[in-house]
């Protein structure tokens, strides 16, 4: 009934499995969770935006044009002619007309001002207009006597995000901005990564006294909120982009190093530590070769989620005005600069606000799908 | 020549100190015993008797509390890791755990490999070319050299922690229960190739198991190991015949015997009672709360480790006369 298999032993031992590396197995299971896909197409979207953006507009970051204040991305305007454009009046009675593809043309100088009976005079090419700004409504009324009062909704095309208080560029500064929020996040998360991760591995390695000494010495600095000592260093230091750098990246190394010395005080029990300390490795070795590469997974997680975090920092340092300086942009000071405008400009502060949040889900959604890829248990 | 021990350990002792107080843990206490080279000691005793912890101070994974290891003739217990370097070429180690033994991290060559780096005998290709060499040897081939340990199966990682082990060439190899994680098929296997390794290379072997039957077809002599001490060492053939310490008699009675028959005519001197805890150790003989013959005295004197004629050791006061 049961005849023996003539097998020869190569084929006994064959993998038939493909090759895969860790990486490529981490991969797999990243891929597989949508969220977390999301979430690293929106960096990746987010980096090219704050990349590209800069070269493709014909704004600079700190170019100011003081007619144009606030304006918003679709401009409340009188409409005029067909083919004529608009008339966008602004807050102070500016006329600025805009052109019918939504592109900001000439302001108009204005001749009169009769404040009593509530009519401007303005010059317009040739000829001048009146603006009646009586009774909750505005008229424009032409020499020909045409009048227009239809308000309309129209695209600004010249400033596609609008301007800020200042008569910046919108769009520029907020790519500006990412790009300054996301390059201070990765520059903080990579030292901390290293100060952390060497910390932590020696805390962890050594042990003992050693490990005693190290991570009370961790508790100590976190026994205070972190967010006060960045406060306190930022107030110490000049302001300015490298401070801030600085002020983040030498705190926020504890929770690091606290996750590289539990991980590696772990794995120092596994049975391969002891085969790499009977075959003679050195410390070095053991900690370079073993103990730090079999950590990676948590570190990486830890490392994903301090992005975050350290955007939400530079943001509210440059809130509260710590942080960048002026006319350098970043997201927390343009909320800053928007909040005064608040009620009649509220995009200006809903714009960056809303690049934060986006950048913190997606980091946050792609620190939990490493957290599942990197997790040996969830290995299928 | 032949006679000479190649691996001698005198009084070994290994306390822990217990967390939050002045107790030790008693996991090894004054264990002496010498193996002559080529042949095998196969050290028993049930689990927590401090065979692993016998095997990781000998090799100085735990720092010995005192006594002393000899590897032809040099005294390696009191060197410093530095110092000590040179002498671990000469004593290899093989662990119980195929999983957790091998760095997933790396590849096969990678971690056959790292002794040789370690001991700068070789790189690069002459390394390639050793690993190659020793994966024929246990039964594996140049095809698995890059791959990942976790892609293997119990009994091929535990050929690779065999191959590790080898490259270097020791002297001795000290096998900590290889073959307790893998199924009884591969248990063979490894074993008989361990075996054929002996024979070729003149091994020396400390085997710890605590599958009896697998420690008589491998050892030459047999070391029964209870609460941290040595209590018996006789010829592998002779425990089997004649065990004189009780725990003796009562671990071999408790081998599972195949035919039903002569299992219900078999005497039982089973060992009642749990194992003391290796904190507060009972005075005088460590069996004496468990032993069926325990005498007055043996509540009261350590019995020491005497011949009882022909080789054959045991501390008991029974033979102590």
């Amino acid at each position: 009934m049961w005849e023996k298999l003539d097998i020869r032993q190569e084929e006994r031992e064959k993998i038939v499995s493909k090759r895969r590396s860790f990486l490529s197995d981490v991969w797999f299971r990243f891929s597989h969770k949508p969220t977390a896909i999301a979430g690293l197409m929106v960096i990746v979207l987010m980096i090219l935006f704050a990349i590209l953006t800069p070269s493709f507009t014909s704004h600079t970051f700190s170019s100011q044009v003081l007619d144009h204040v606030s304006m918003a991305p679709w401009l409340k305007s009188i409409a005029l002619d067909e083919g004529e454009g608009y008339i966008y009046v602004n807050q102070n009675l500016k006329l600025i007309h805009v052109n019918a593809d939504g592109t900001l043309g000439q302001t108009l100088t204005r001749l009169d001002e009769d404040d009593i009976n509530k009519v401007n005079t303005y010059a317009f090419d040739e000829e001048t207009l009146q603006l009646k700004y009586g009774g909750g409504s505005q008229t424009v009324v032409f020499e020909d006597g045409r009048e227009f009062s239809d308000v309309v909704k129209v695209k600004n095309k010249t400033y596609l995000l609008g301007t800020d208080t200042l008569g910046r560029d919108i769009l520029t500064r907020l790519a500006h901005g990412t790009r300054i929020s996301l390059l201070v996040a990765f520059l903080a998360t990579a030292v901390n990564m290293i100060i952390g991760i060497l910390y932590g591995g020696i805390a962890g390695y050594k042990g003992g006294n050693v490990d005693g000494v190290m991570m009370r010495i961790v508790d100590i600095i976190s026994a205070i909120p972190l967010t006060l000592y960045v406060i306190l260093i930022m107030v110490i230091v000049e302001n300015g982009m490298t401070s801030i750098i600085i002020a983040l990246s030498s705190v926020y190394w504890v929770n690091m190093a606290r996750v590289v010395r539990g991980q590696i005080l772990s794995l120092k029990e596994q049975e391969f530590i002891s085969a790499a300390l009977t075959i003679g490795s050195s410390p070095k070795t053991i900690l370079m070769r073993h103990l730090i590469p079999n950590s990676m997974g948590p570190i990486l997680v830890t490392a994903t989620m301090l992005i975050p975090q350290a955007i939400f920092m530079e943001a509210f340092l440059s809130y509260l005005g710590l942080g960048v300086q002026p006319p350098m942009a970043s997201l927390g000071t343009m909320c800053n600069d928007a909040t005064e405008m608040l009620r009649s400009a509220p995009y200006q502060l809903f714009l960056p606000a809303a690049m934060i949040c986006l950048i913190m889900f997606a980091f946050n959604f792609v620190g939990d799908g490493l957290r599942d890829a990197l997790d040996p248990q969830l290995r299928k | 020549m032949e006679n000479k021990p190649v691996l001698k350990v005198e009084n070994l002792t290994k306390h822990f100190s217990v967390k939050g107080g002045r107790k030790v843990v008693h996991a090894l206490d004054d264990v002496s015993f010498e193996i002559p080279k080529g042949k095998t000691l196969g050290l028993v005793g049930e689990s927590g008797c401090g065979k692993s912890t016998c095997a990781k101070t000998i090799i100085r994974i735990h720092e010995p509390t005192s006594g002393k290891v000899y590897i032809n003739d040099t005294d390696i217990s009191t060197m410093r890791q530095k110092e000590l370097k040179p002498y671990r070429k000469h004593i290899q180690m093989i662990f119980q755990d195929p999983y957790s033994s091998l760095n997933s991290r790396m590849t096969v060559h990678d971690i056959i490999a790292e002794p040789l780096q370690a001991h700068n005998i070789a790189s690069g290709k002459t390394a390639t070319e050793m690993v190659h060499d020793i994966l024929f040897r246990v039964g594996l081939n140049r095809d698995h050299a890059d791959r990942y340990a976790h892609e293997f199966s119990g009994g091929q990682r535990q050929r690779i922690g065999i191959a590790r082990a080898l490259i270097l060439k020791p002297d001795i190899v000290i096998c900590d229960e290889p073959i307790s994680a893998l199924d009884v098929s591969i248990q063979a296997q490894v074993v008989n190739m361990l075996k054929d390794f002996q024979t070729e290379m003149g091994l020396t072997y400390l085997f710890i198991a605590h599958d009896l039957s697998m420690v008589r077809y491998v050892s030459d002599v047999v070391g029964v190991m209870y609460l941290g001490r040595l209590i018996e060492t006789c010829d592998a053939a002779e425990i089997y015949t004649s065990p004189l310490h009780p725990y003796t008699q009562g671990l071999l009675s408790s081998i599972p015997i195949p035919s039903p028959k002569a299992a219900r005519e078999k005497i039982s001197v089973g060992i009642q009672g749990d194992i003391p805890s290796p904190i507060d150790l009972p005075p005088g003989c460590r069996f004496s709360t468990r032993c069926p013959k325990s005498m007055p005295i043996c509540k009261e004197q350590e019995p020491a480790m005497l011949d009882a004629g022909g080789s054959h050791c045991v501390a008991c006061h029974l033979y102590n006369k």
